[in-house]
């Protein structure tokens, strides 16, 4: 994938939540974006995925500007996993999926079945699929948005920790399934505090601290960065 | 086995106060002035429940239009219909049936009482339902808006799979409650000598001097028609949530 | 314990509850005062005056009756359509509002001698006027059998009892204000009632007229519980006083005599004509 960031800011009313953000960058297939609580990772994930608009700046990504327009076209190849969830309650997890196969991608509804099954079955929920989100686990509801997220072939999928709200052992498991998909060509964009996952599964970090970009670039150099707010940050985690 | 017995004394101890004040209201009482007029009664019964039923359904249909209206991204629709909805919340139901009555119906020219008064409470009562609907709505989170954002649904498929279905089962006690107003409401069709119950007991009680009479008839009738409905909605809510 | 005592404060509150319905009326007993319920709303006979006093030729009845019987006068205001039911529950122990006897009346009430009489009249849709040429000169035969007469009357009144007699059908209204609305706007024609007609005529001159020619008249008492006979003699007696020579009449007939003749705008219907029985 291709991001190119110039002089992004987003104000949440008064608060400067996003800072004057320029990043260009190339060639990479997995961006892992990390910081503390509050730096502004959320909202750059939802300013790139095309969610919320910024206030000033450019995003454009593979050769797509977003900025402020073309957002529809955009959205059609991209899927996003949220940390809850988001699956739609009254509806199973296969019902979730196929409505969005059918009213948003435009398949018809032997299709959506056949799709949906297949997916379900690559994420191990085919004996769920009759069950509705609140009769699963938070691992296997996560695992059903992933395979949501992959409804209609995206080529970019982001993931904003979607590890968040799991207890470890669910953890592994989503962890699990999402490395499945990069052996498939999609590309990701996600948020997480797994470092062990960040190191293993991204090609390229960027490290925000209040609303700016501290320090950013290929995977192995984030152990040998000298940043100290970075160096401080990966302590904290790895306790 | 206390329960139970606890119950029936609630049950009891209600039904007696409820007759001693319906044979203490008056020394001398004659019901027997106004339950000889008993066809008359059950006509007015019928016409009371016709009324309430089909003010519900219109009420039902022009409040959603109403609560789609009040989300309108159109800032000019949004807030004529937020200043239209303050001034018929604010209406008393008997000027409204004035207004609608003799106002509205001398410029459209309609005389028809009957569809006037049906007109009026059916007005009165869309903001009522426009509100059941906007709390119901708050079961969808932000989370799920989301969703149908990204996925671009448009307007029917987001209200047709995800918004109305779950709304009902939060809308239901709403709407029997809205249903309960109306029923209440059809008595001050009187006033335009819509023939419901209230209207055939005053006319009735009016020629025998039994006013006291009347409305402790009048009251009886009412509770016959909001109880059962009450009992009803209770028993529907108790379903729903076995299913969920 | 505690078990116990909720028994007993239910208990207690049960019987209270008992007291509050059957026992308290009982209590009611006219002492020095006497309670007369009026409906304040009709000028220049039963009204409340600019200084918010009840005023006029029903409440000046009142504060004599009380003088006569030796007792304060209490005037309770109450609705036309409440009078009866404020007698029954005792909240007034007479009535002296122009309420006129009928038959369905007297089963629930005592009427005394009666004290004013009440010519009935009609208002008529001018145009239905007009286009029938109705006069005074029309008797009342004659008028009810006019073609498309749609009448509407204030239900439990004279306004829906005579057209019937004559064999019409009345539409009933519960509020006068409403019906006079029909009126005026032609969609009823014809609406009977007392003199208080007069009065909507006169706020109404452009679309509505007047039709004196009903003979049926009204006779208007004072009311009192059924039983209660003392109270009745009383008033009858006190009545026949009103019209005896040097009687409260005449005094009366000085004080509104003008006031009358004004509110009907008309030189021959002064305080005789409301007092005395027609031919």
């Amino acid at each position: 994938m291709k991001i190119n960031i110039k002089n992004l800011t987003k104000f949440y009313g008064i608060q400067k939540v996003l800072e004057d953000i320029n990043i260009t960058i190339e060639n990479i297939n997995v961006l892992g974006i990390i910081g503390e609580s509050g730096c502004g990772k959320s909202t750059l994930i939802k300013q790139l995925s095309g969610l919320e608009f910024s206030d000033k700046g450019k995003i454009i990504i593979n050769d797509l500007d977003i900025s402020r327009q073309n957002i529809i076209e955009y959205q059609k190849k991209i899927g996003f996993v949220f940390q809850n969830h988001n699956l739609f309650p009254h509806l199973t997890i296969k019902e979730n999926i196929m409505l969005v196969l059918e009213k948003s991608k435009g398949f018809s509804i032997e299709n959506s079945e056949e799709i949906t099954i297949k997916l379900l079955k690559r994420f191990f929920l085919e004996e769920e699929k009759d069950k509705k989100p609140n009769e699963i686990s938070g691992g296997q509801a996560q695992r059903a948005s992933i395979a949501r997220a992959l409804a209609g072939n995206p080529d970019l999928i982001f993931l904003d920790e979607p590890t968040a709200s799991l207890d470890p052992l669910l953890t592994k498991e989503v962890l699990g399934s999402i490395e499945i998909l990069k052996k498939l060509g999609t590309e990701f964009i996600f948020i997480t505090h797994e470092m062990d996952f960040l190191k293993k599964f991204a090609d390229y970090f960027i490290f925000l601290d209040a609303g700016k970009i501290v320090e950013h670039g290929y995977i192995n150099k984030l152990e040998d960065s000298k940043n100290i707010k970075l160096k401080s940050f990966i302590k904290n985690i790895n306790i | 086995m206390w329960k139970n017995l606890n119950k029936i004394v609630a049950y009891i101890l209600t039904c007696y106060i409820f007759l001693q004040i319906i044979l203490n209201a008056n020394e001398n009482s004659d019901y027997g002035l106004i339950l000889k007029e008993i066809p008359r009664l059950l006509n007015g019964l019928g016409v009371t429940l016709t009324i309430s039923f089909i003010t519900f359904f219109i009420s039902l249909i022009s409040g959603f239009i109403f609560y789609i209206l009040m989300r309108s991204k159109n800032i000019f629709l949004n807030t004529f219909i937020k200043i239209i909805k303050e001034i018929i919340l604010g209406t008393p139901l008997i000027v409204m049936i004035f207004l609608v009555v003799y106002v509205l119906g001398m410029k459209i020219n309609i005389t028809g009482k009957l569809l006037l008064g049906i007109l009026a409470l059916s007005f009165y009562m869309t903001p009522y339902m426009a509100n059941s609907y906007e709390t119901a709505s708050a079961v969808i989170g932000k989370d799920q808006k989301i969703i149908m954002t990204l996925y671009n649904f448009d307007f029917y498929t987001r209200y047709r799979y995800i918004i109305i279905p779950q709304m009902i089962k939060p809308l239901i006690p709403s709407l029997i409650n809205n249903l309960s107003s109306i029923i209440k409401g059809t008595a001050l069709l009187k006033i335009v000598s819509v023939k419901e119950i209230s209207y055939v007991i005053t006319v009735i009680s009016n020629r025998n001097c039994a006013a006291i009479e009347g409305y402790m008839i009048m009251w009886v009738m009412y509770l016959s028609i909001t109880i059962p409905l009450s009992l009803l909605a209770n028993k529907i809510g108790r379903r729903y949530n076995f299913e969920n | 314990m505690s078990r116990k005592i909720k028994c007993i404060v239910f208990i207690g509150l049960f019987l209270s509850l008992n007291l509050l319905f059957t026992g308290c009326r009982k209590e009611n007993k006219t002492k020095d005062i006497i309670r007369v319920g009026i409906d304040l709303k009709y000028p220049p006979f039963m009204y409340i005056n600019n200084e918010g006093k009840p005023s006029g030729l029903e409440v000046d009845l009142a504060y004599a009756f009380g003088k006569y019987l030796g007792k304060k006068v209490e005037i309770i205001n109450t609705d036309f359509t409440m009078l009866v039911a404020s007698l029954e529950s005792g909240e007034t122990d007479i009535l002296i509002s122009d309420m006129s006897v009928s038959e369905e009346r007297k089963r629930k009430m005592s009427f005394s001698k009666g004290y004013r009489y009440g010519k009935t009249m009609a208002l008529v849709n001018k145009k239905f006027y007009r286009e029938k040429n109705i006069s005074e000169k029309m008797s009342s035969e004659e008028f009810f059998k006019l073609e498309g007469m749609k009448c509407i009357g204030l239900s439990g009144t004279i306004g829906i009892e005579i057209p019937n007699r004559y064999g019409r059908e009345v539409t009933e209204a519960t509020e006068i204000g409403m019906a006079i609305g029909e009126i005026t706007k032609g969609r009823s024609n014809v609406m009977l009632g007392n003199y208080a007609v007069i009065g909507n005529y006169l706020a109404n001159k452009e679309t509505t007229d007047i039709y004196l020619g009903i003979k049926d008249y009204s006779i208007s008492c004072f009311v009192v519980r059924k039983g209660n006979e003392k109270l009745l003699d009383k008033a009858n007696k006190f009545i026949e006083g009103l019209y005896e020579k040097g009687g409260l009449y005449e005094q009366l007939e000085i004080k509104y005599d003008k006031i009358i003749k004004a509110y009907f705008k008309n030189k021959k219907m002064g305080f005789k004509y409301i007092v005395e029985k027609p031919e």
